[in-house]
């Protein structure tokens, strides 16, 4: 008798769901997202949705800084370009289920961009660089995009076939119909060639090039990728918002989606960014209610559980529970 | 699931020699209707005032393992880097069966069938060994990322092709207890041969060995003599080594070519570069 799964073809050992754990859980968790609104009241879809958008953009984040090792601090303002396009074709009358993809599409040509400095930056100028662009773009949103604060979102473009998406149960299974599409192009995208490249560059760019991996369109590819994530994200939020305004696009929330990698799991781009996000999305709330007489406290917590998981705990989150997996794998035996 | 008694009438009764015979990558040494793998014609390499490599010329034919040996700073690595294109050289040809690759990319030059290993192995240190040694065969990927995205049906069957020609070289090299292992956390051995087997699965015709010997045991040196002899025997790829290690030079080399201050000052058979009153003098100091 076999003792344990063997695999006998090299894509079933490729493959995503390779154990039946992998099956059950993943039966567990759809249920779960399914039924969730049925539970929960309209402030829990509320926060379930807000989650969701930042799952998508830490996503992003976690392909470009986890994946392919090029700190950004732009998903913010990245983030704000994808909902600024949704919102600045709804006023044209564009329905946004055509808008959000059309947006996203336009932060990933923008991240692309935005990426070039990559080609000859690394680690601590590529996080300045990218701070720069965060700023310029924030001011770009003040200036020209959104001059007032605030774009409200025309309300009869959110209707398609009678259904109002931007509320309720229509909007939480829209958002988590296009999380679970994010979350399987992301993990596909992971385990293939393109992934391998990336995480090659991360390690090792000089010896990536030497060994054939055209680290340029790498680079370039993470941004792009990276972007359109963020974007789609940004066009969600647009969704779930009647009205954007700039003070959701600041390097706050870069620096968030940052945290959110780090903590999370870099590297690791569905579980590692759904712990970050959910890590960070409820601890930032908590801090918000908890400090609330002060604002400056949170900063200072949010920092300082950066710092201790860059230095302490590399692998983040997914570290841990990995870690804890092992353990208990032959528990109570030591070996 | 497999159940050895079931299996066990094929297993027996299969002709192994039939791997060796049929396989393509086992083709006979030495290559036909060319003279040389690799031509290196008057390469001059200079950094600021120091000329790293001065006028340097020397062939590699088919099937050969040619060492370049000299003391330390002599130029061989720098004449590795540029035969690889990590260096370009301001003057002279790089030729490669019959192809003038002076001006190509590293990435051109490793699908036209040049690989190449690290003195410090340059690995890629949190990916596992398998992950390692597909990356190699990154240039002849051939599906877009939306294929990868959607993990479509061309995906899958590149996948599966690299996935198969990595477990060619991990059979070859012995790295079947380290597949999944990180290659961060493995002994400096092991990585060697990691590093080996990433230039070996992009089934090159020329290896350039930069060093692959250095800081081993005995054991280890001999584990990657063995795979140098079968890849070289059997399917006839040309290796470049350079080497401190004279002994694994005397033993392994078909040729040898002694360096100094960036110029060749031998080229002979092992034994007979060992007389030379030149490289004595070059080794011992005149």
């Amino acid at each position: 008798m076999p003792a344990g799964v063997f695999k006998e073809t090299y894509l079933a050992d490729m493959a995503l769901l390779r154990y039946p754990i992998h099956k059950a859980a993943l039966i567990a968790g759809l249920a779960i997202a399914l039924l969730f609104p049925v539970l929960a009241g309209s402030y829990g879809i509320d926060q379930a949705v807000a989650l969701l958008v930042f799952f998508i953009g830490a996503m992003g984040l976690n392909i470009v800084t986890g994946l392919a090792g090029q700190i950004s601090l732009a998903q913010g303002a990245l983030m704000g370009i994808g909902a600024y396009t949704v919102a600045h074709l709804a006023l044209h009358g564009v329905n946004v289920l055509v808008a959000i993809p059309l947006g996203a599409i336009m932060t990933a040509a923008v991240g692309f961009v935005l990426g070039l400095p990559s080609f000859r930056l690394k680690g601590y100028y590529l996080a300045m660089a990218s701070i720069a662009v965060q700023a310029i773009l924030e001011y770009m949103f003040k200036t020209w995009i959104d001059p007032h604060q605030g774009i409200s979102i025309p309300y009869n473009t959110k209707i398609i076939t009678g259904i109002y998406l931007g509320k309720g149960l229509a909007l939480y299974y829209l958002v988590l119909g296009a999380t679970l599409a994010a979350a399987l192009f992301a993990a596909n995208i992971g385990r293939s060639g393109i992934g391998r490249a990336m995480k090659a560059v991360r390690d090792n760019d000089v010896s990536a090039s030497v060994v054939g991996i055209n680290v340029t369109r790498t680079k370039a590819l993470a941004f792009a990728l990276g972007s359109l994530y963020a974007g789609l994200a940004g066009g969600l939020y647009a969704l779930a918002n009647p009205s954007i305004g700039w003070g959701a696009f600041t390097l706050d929330t870069s620096i968030e989606y940052l945290a959110m990698v780090l903590v999370g799991g870099p590297g690791r781009l569905v579980w590692g960014s759904l712990l970050g996000a959910l890590t960070i999305h409820t601890g930032w709330s908590l801090l918000a209610g908890a400090f609330a007489a002060n604002a400056a406290i949170k900063y200072m917590v949010l920092g300082g559980l950066i710092a201790i998981f860059v230095v302490l705990e590399p692998d983040g989150l997914i570290g841990i529970l990995r870690r804890a997996k092992e353990y208990f794998r032959l528990w109570p035996f030591r070996y | 699931m497999f159940f050895a008694r079931q299996r066990s009438k094929e297993v027996r009764n299969f002709d192994y020699q039939v791997l060796w015979r049929s396989s393509e990558e086992y083709r006979a040494r030495p290559l036909p209707r060319l003279d040389h793998v690799l031509r290196v014609e008057d390469i001059v390499v200079r950094f600021g005032g120091v000329i790293a490599v001065d006028n340097v010329e020397f062939v590699v034919k088919p099937g050969e393992i040619l060492g370049i040996v000299g003391p330390n700073g002599a130029g061989k690595t720098t004449l590795l880097n540029i035969i690889s294109g990590f260096y370009k050289p301001q003057k002279g040809r790089i030729i490669f069966k019959n192809r003038d690759i002076t001006r190509l990319s590293p990435a051109e030059r490793v699908r036209l069938g040049i690989a190449r290993t690290f003195q410090h192995s340059e690995l890629f240190t949190s990916m596992t060994v398998l992950e390692n040694i597909m990356s190699g065969l990154e240039p002849w990927r051939k599906y877009s990322t939306l294929a990868a995205a959607l993990w479509s049906r061309s995906t899958k069957k590149w996948e599966e092709w690299a996935r198969a020609r990595a477990e060619q070289v991990i059979d070859l090299l012995d790295l079947h207890p380290y597949r999944y292992h990180v290659v961060g956390s493995l002994p400096p051995g092991v990585q060697k041969r990691v590093d080996l087997a990433r230039a070996l699965a992009q089934k090159p015709e020329l290896v350039l060995m930069d060093e692959p010997m250095a800081g081993l045991s005995r054991e280890e040196k001999e584990d990657i003599a063995r795979a140098i002899v079968e890849v070289n025997e059997t399917r006839g790829t040309s290796f470049v080594l350079v080497e401190h290690d004279l002994e694994v030079v005397m033993d392994l080399c078909d040729r040898v070519i002694v360096m100094d201050y960036g110029k060749v000052i031998a080229d002979g058979l092992p034994y007979e570069v060992a007389r030379n009153p030149k490289v004595i003098e070059a080794y011992m100091g005149g």
